[in-house]
């Protein structure tokens, strides 16, 4: 059975000033135990999805199933079941202490009496917020505000975690120790939704990744998979001063371009993964000493589908 | 129960960290004063239960419909109602819970006037029928809390709320004979009167405080109860299809 699932979903938001296609016509599925990520720009509607699923908001357009209960129709069986982490520094009662939040929430879900105290203990410690469990609220930073959300969004033992956002305004540190976080998550079998822009993140922990742009689905595959619509083929980074080495490149057969990268490098790019020998052979050849070769990240693709809108919307 | 003790905990804890949300009872002392002063001034001090009564009731009204009315605009303001309508827990059991107890905390103003009065004032405001009183004050603190459901849900889609609520504070008072008697007011407002809860508490209160036997004290406190257990179940459907709407709209949280 899988964990998510959508139906033609749609959304549409009407205000006075105008009328916006947030979600159109979405089908996905993801699968119990699988981590999977909602990429996109701004705008793109990762959010408007990810409420829907959580039955704070409702579709105008399809249906969204959670372990097979309808998000609509069924949302008190939906409840029980899913934990969320909506991005930002608001969500939470800022005169509480972290204990204190963790305890309301744990009331809110149902918790077990016996299990609230050493659930919120095992979660502060888990996100590094253990000497903070009886401070205030109002005098966290917003990275300690976004470990608490998390800790909330996990307090209740959920099967299904959506987490918007959830390393937003998190130092790198913390953000990886988020990855591992996700990935112990992943080993209880849990399934997990996120959102995210940070490409590294996503390609670290995400068994699948969903390009979403304008409300639709572009592609979902994986990291692996989603690297291949950029190139087919390993790509082979080299530094040399030379600039005639890329012209002679560019005559050798298998090579599609020869191209100046940010920092001085040049990439090659290939149409025939069986000229890497006989091309590093070359370098080799040609007195190159530093090279490397590489698949298309997810920032690569994100681009490349995506396109580079730069700040706009 | 569990939801709704921890709610109530939670609630406490908020009110005791926030002097906003408890600012009704920091004002009364105040207000006490000056109503206590003027009837001393003109040698009417007999008349401080009623000054007690009125007391009461300002901060209960208060506190229900400032404070209490918030809660559900604050919950959206701090995107808390989203994570919040998404737990198992029905929403309107936290937002009944904290109305309920926020006007609960109104009694205090009770305990504030009769306190300045005897310590200022040395007037002892003598409560003769303490079962009725005792009965008056909770069921008003009910009345209270249930009108606050109401009043929470219908500001709900404010993105501030406190416009609306000065502009219907004043009314509920005048109406409910809490700053003048009931019998002052234009014949033609009158029968709005048994409408507002605070009218038939007020006289719970008074009769509480008189020495004479109270009159119909059952049917007024059926009078009360049925008042706040109706704008109470009012405002569960009220507030069920503002969270319909919001959620169809897409407004549980403001951004």
């Amino acid at each position: 059975m899988s964990a998510v699932r959508t139906e033609g979903l749609g959304r549409v938001y009407v205000t006075a000033e105008r009328t916006t296609q947030a979600l159109s016509d979405v089908t996905l599925s993801f699968a119990e135990g699988e981590v999977s990520g909602l990429l996109g720009p701004n705008g793109a509607g990762k959010t408007t999805l990810v409420k829907i699923l959580s039955t704070v908001l409702l579709p105008t357009a399809g249906r969204a199933f959670v372990l097979g209960h309808d998000v609509v129709g069924e949302t008190a069986k939906v409840r029980p079941l899913i934990g969320i982490v909506f991005g930002g520094d608001r969500g939470l009662h800022w005169q509480l202490t972290a204990r204190e939040t963790l305890e309301y929430w744990a009331a809110l879900y149902d918790v077990p009496v016996r299990e609230v105290s050493r659930r919120s203990v095992s979660l502060l410690e888990r996100v590094g917020l253990a000497a903070w469990a009886d401070t205030r609220i109002e005098n966290y930073s917003r990275g300690m505000k976004q470990r608490l959300h998390l800790a909330r969004g996990l307090i209740s033992d959920a099967r299904v975690l959506f987490l918007d956002e959830p390393t937003i305004g998190m130092d790198p540190l913390a953000a990886r120790d988020f990855r591992g976080l996700v990935k112990e998550l992943k080993a209880e079998g849990r399934t997990i939704l996120l959102t995210t822009h940070d490409m590294a993140e996503a390609e670290a922990v995400c068994d699948r990744v969903a390009l979403i742009d304008h409300g639709r689905v572009l592609a979902i595959e994986t990291p692996a998979s989603l690297a291949q619509m950029v190139s087919a083929y390993e790509r082979i980074d080299y530094d040399h001063g030379d600039p005639g080495l890329a012209v002679a490149l560019r005559q050798l057969p298998g090579i599609a371009a020869v191209t100046l990268q940010d920092g001085g490098a040049h990439r090659i790019t290939m149409t025939d993964g069986a000229a890497i020998q006989s091309i590093l052979q070359f370098l080799v050849g040609a007195g190159v000493t530093s090279l490397r070769t590489s698949r298309p990240s997810l920032e690569e693709v994100y681009v490349h589908i995506i396109g580079d809108r730069g700040l706009k919307v | 129960m569990r939801a709704i003790m921890a709610t109530a905990r939670m609630q406490i804890r908020l009110a005791s960290r926030s002097i906003e949300s408890v600012m009704p009872l920091l004002v009364m002392p105040l207000q006490s004063v000056v109503a206590l002063a003027i009837l001393a001034h003109s040698g009417r001090l007999d008349l401080a239960g009623y000054a007690l009564c009125a007391a009461l009731l300002l901060t209960v009204g208060q506190m229900g419909l400032f404070i209490g009315s918030e809660i559900v605009a604050h919950d959206r303001r701090d995107q808390i109602l989203e994570l919040l309508v998404a737990t198992p827990t029905p929403y309107i059991n936290v937002l009944a819970t904290r109305t309920i107890l926020v006007s609960s905390f109104g009694l205090a103003g009770f305990v504030e006037a009769w306190l300045i009065a005897r310590l200022i004032f040395g007037v002892t405001i003598e409560i003769h029928h303490s079962g009725l009183m005792a009965i008056a004050l909770a069921a008003t603190v009910l009345a209270g809390g249930g009108t606050a459901v109401l009043t929470s849900a219908l500001f709900s889609l404010a993105r501030t709320t406190r416009t609306l609520q000065n502009a219907t504070n004043g009314p509920f008072y005048v109406l409910g004979g809490v700053l003048v008697p009931v019998s002052f007011l234009p014949v033609w407002l009158q029968p709005l009167s048994p409408l507002i809860f605070f009218t038939w508490s007020a006289n719970l209160v008074r009769s509480a405080l008189a020495p004479e036997p109270p009159q119909d004290a059952a049917f007024q406190l059926g009078m009360l109860l049925a008042l706040g257990a109706g704008a109470a179940l009012l405002g569960v459907h009220v507030m069920r299809r503002m969270l319909d709407k919001l959620r169809h709209d897409g407004r549980l949280g403001l951004t």
